[in-house]
């Protein structure tokens, strides 16, 4: 069974169809990028799949479970979760925090728990710590654990983003243009760490500008038009597709 | 936080009976450790998960009007009285937050001030209940084992409250929720994602601080033995939300020590305004004032209140004292 399948999904925004039927499904332990032109609808697609907008039609289904609709929070709990293109990191806490928030799915002492201290909830806390600052070490920033996030770059920023994403341990990674603003070396540390992921068990779907990053890393590409889908394939068949070197002339030129 | 400023804290609050001796010092201590207990809660919800709430008073007020109402009208046991007056408060609260944090923004605060206008009203008006704007009276004071609690074992009973719901506070703070509640504060969308129910911990949260609000509205209660709605209106809620924000919102120290900074400030002003200005509403007057340059002056010059500060000071002290160290070595070099 497809971890992530989209079936016919639509999204209307005042008369304008953002989204137009689009279908695709994500197989368990691949990299899959969405990329389009500037307006194909690639935002609100990735928006509809995390649960930010509800589609207008059509389904999405998480390892077989209709999600389209629910609240974010919920389709977390099933194992879904993303970055952002603009990072939406805890600004007021370190590095290391930011981290440990992701364990909240993984843990589960509540408010009587924390304020009592109860064995179970100091437990969990030293685990969460641990895994926490092992997700560190995996995207090189164990050196940075107790500083405020916002003292790192933005390139390290993004990595703790992910990081953050990595302790959660989902079934299915979203990442909003997770090269955007990374320098050339940042962006080949960024590929070697999203396939090191996909190793580790974690499919990833991303929506990408820089076609070198997506030709290299994607196992399939999906190619959004004026918000349809318009090609499907491996990046070398994508690349060879009349309709998406159509799409992109005059535009973006495709590699 | 270091150690040392703590355990001069615990210290000063020991000795505070026995440094000043007298029955007016001693009940400014009382009120400044009832009022630290809302005001901790306060931090909670305002300092660390970003929610304001401009009606704690509201809260503060159920709980001392519950006490008061079981205790005078129906002969309750004040200890049977506590426990109810926090039940009540607590169901209240999750009435009133439900709505309103099911929505983004700042709605709590609106909805928390409309709130507490509304009981206000309500203590003046069910007179048959509440004793209406003249107030409730004749409270029994506390007793244990059939020994009523004199002043100064109140005082140690007071902080010894605080004690307790400040350690709750700090451990809530430093674990799983209180993260959340924290990440909730910087992103609530990326708190979602993270699989955080957002509304759920707002809504406890919330519960939790109007609940530490009832509990010191009912070791008011049964320290002044009387009062009246005058004691729970908008301006209380406003001072405790000043207290918040004067000592640090998001830190528990620094709540005790806004509480503890106003309540002498008004204290102050009480005795010094009447020698300048003799009318009669001059005091209130110049508390109002006081209070706003207060919080203008918190805003830009303290934004992490009078903990920032001192927190921000400290940093620059070291910062100071690394670079002379450096020079000096320089110098030797």
């Amino acid at each position: 069974m497809s971890i992530l399948e989209v079936r016919e999904v639509a999204r209307e925004f005042g008369g304008v169809l953002a989204v137009d039927k689009v279908s695709f499904m994500v197989q368990e332990n691949e990299i899959v990028s969405v990329i389009g032109p500037n307006g194909a609808g690639k935002t609100t697609l990735f928006n509809i799949i995390s649960g930010v907008y509800a589609p207008t039609a059509g389904q999405v289904l998480l390892r077989g479970r209709e999600i389209q609709g629910k609240k974010v929070f919920q389709s977390a709990g099933l194992g879904l979760t993303r970055t952002f293109q603009n990072l939406q990191l805890f600004s007021r806490m370190t590095v290391l925090e930011n981290v440990m928030t992701g364990r909240y799915m993984r843990t589960s002492s509540g408010f009587l728990a924390a304020a009592l201290r109860l064995p179970q909830a100091v437990r969990e806390e030293r685990l969460t710590r641990e895994k926490a600052f092992s997700c560190l070490e995996q995207v090189g920033l164990e050196a940075c654990a107790e500083r405020p996030v916002t003292m790192l770059s933005f390139g390290e920023q993004r990595l703790v983003e992910i990081a953050r994403a990595m302790a959660m341990e989902p079934g299915l990674l979203l990442l909003d243009e997770p090269a955007s603003g990374l320098n050339p070396a940042e962006k080949l540390q960024l590929a070697g760490l999203l396939r090191r992921l996909r190793d580790s068990g974690i499919t990833i779907l991303l929506v990408e500008h820089d076609m070198n990053t997506v030709m290299e890393l994607s196992d399939r590409v999906i190619v959004l038009y004026l918000g349809r889908k318009i090609a499907e394939g491996t990046p070398a068949e994508v690349q060879q597709d009349e309709m998406v070197v159509a799409a992109y002339l005059g535009g973006e030129k495709i590699c | 936080m270091r150690k040392w400023p703590l355990l001069l804290t615990v210290l000063l609050v020991l000795l505070y009976p026995y440094l000043l001796q007298s029955t007016y010092f001693r009940t400014i201590g009382i009120f400044i450790g009832i009022r630290a207990i809302v005001v901790i809660g306060l931090c909670l919800l305002m300092g660390y998960a970003g929610q304001a709430s401009l009606g704690q008073a509201a809260f503060y007020a159920l709980g001392a009007y519950t006490s008061g109402v079981l205790t005078v009208r129906y002969g309750v046991s004040p200890w049977l009285a506590l426990p109810a007056g926090i039940i009540l408060a607590s169901v209240v609260a999750a009435a009133v937050g439900w709505p309103a944090l099911k929505l983004r923004g700042h709605f709590l605060a609106l909805a928390t001030l409309s709130f507490g206008l509304i009981v206000y009203f309500l203590l003046k008006q069910w007179s048959f209940l509440t004793g209406g704007p003249s107030g409730l009276s004749g409270i029994p004071a506390l007793s244990v084992a059939g020994a009523r609690l004199r002043s100064a074992e109140y005082y140690y009973l007071v902080w010894g409250t605080v004690a307790l719901v400040a350690w709750l506070a700090h451990n809530i703070v430093h674990s799983r929720i209180g993260r959340s509640l924290r990440a909730i504060h910087d992103s609530e969308t990326a708190a979602e994602c993270l699989g955080v129910d957002t509304f759920r911990l707002k809504l406890q949260l919330f519960v939790l601080s109007a609940a530490y609000a009832a509990l010191a509205g009912t070791l008011y209660a049964h320290f002044v033995r009387f009062f009246s709605p005058a004691a729970f209106g908008f301006k209380v809620s406003i001072e405790f939300a000043i207290m918040a924000a004067l000592g640090g919102m998001a830190s528990i120290y620094g709540g005790v020590l806004g509480v503890a900074t106003v309540t002498l400030l008004i204290e102050v002003l009480r005795a010094v305004v009447p020698l300048a200005l003799p009318a009669a509403h001059a005091v209130a007057a110049v508390e109002t004032a006081v209070f706003g340059l207060i919080l203008v002056a918190v805003f830009i010059f303290l934004p992490d209140g009078l903990a920032g500060g001192a927190q921000q000071l400290r940093t620059r002290l070291v910062a100071r004292r690394a670079a002379a160290a450096g020079q000096t070595k320089e110098a030797r070099s």
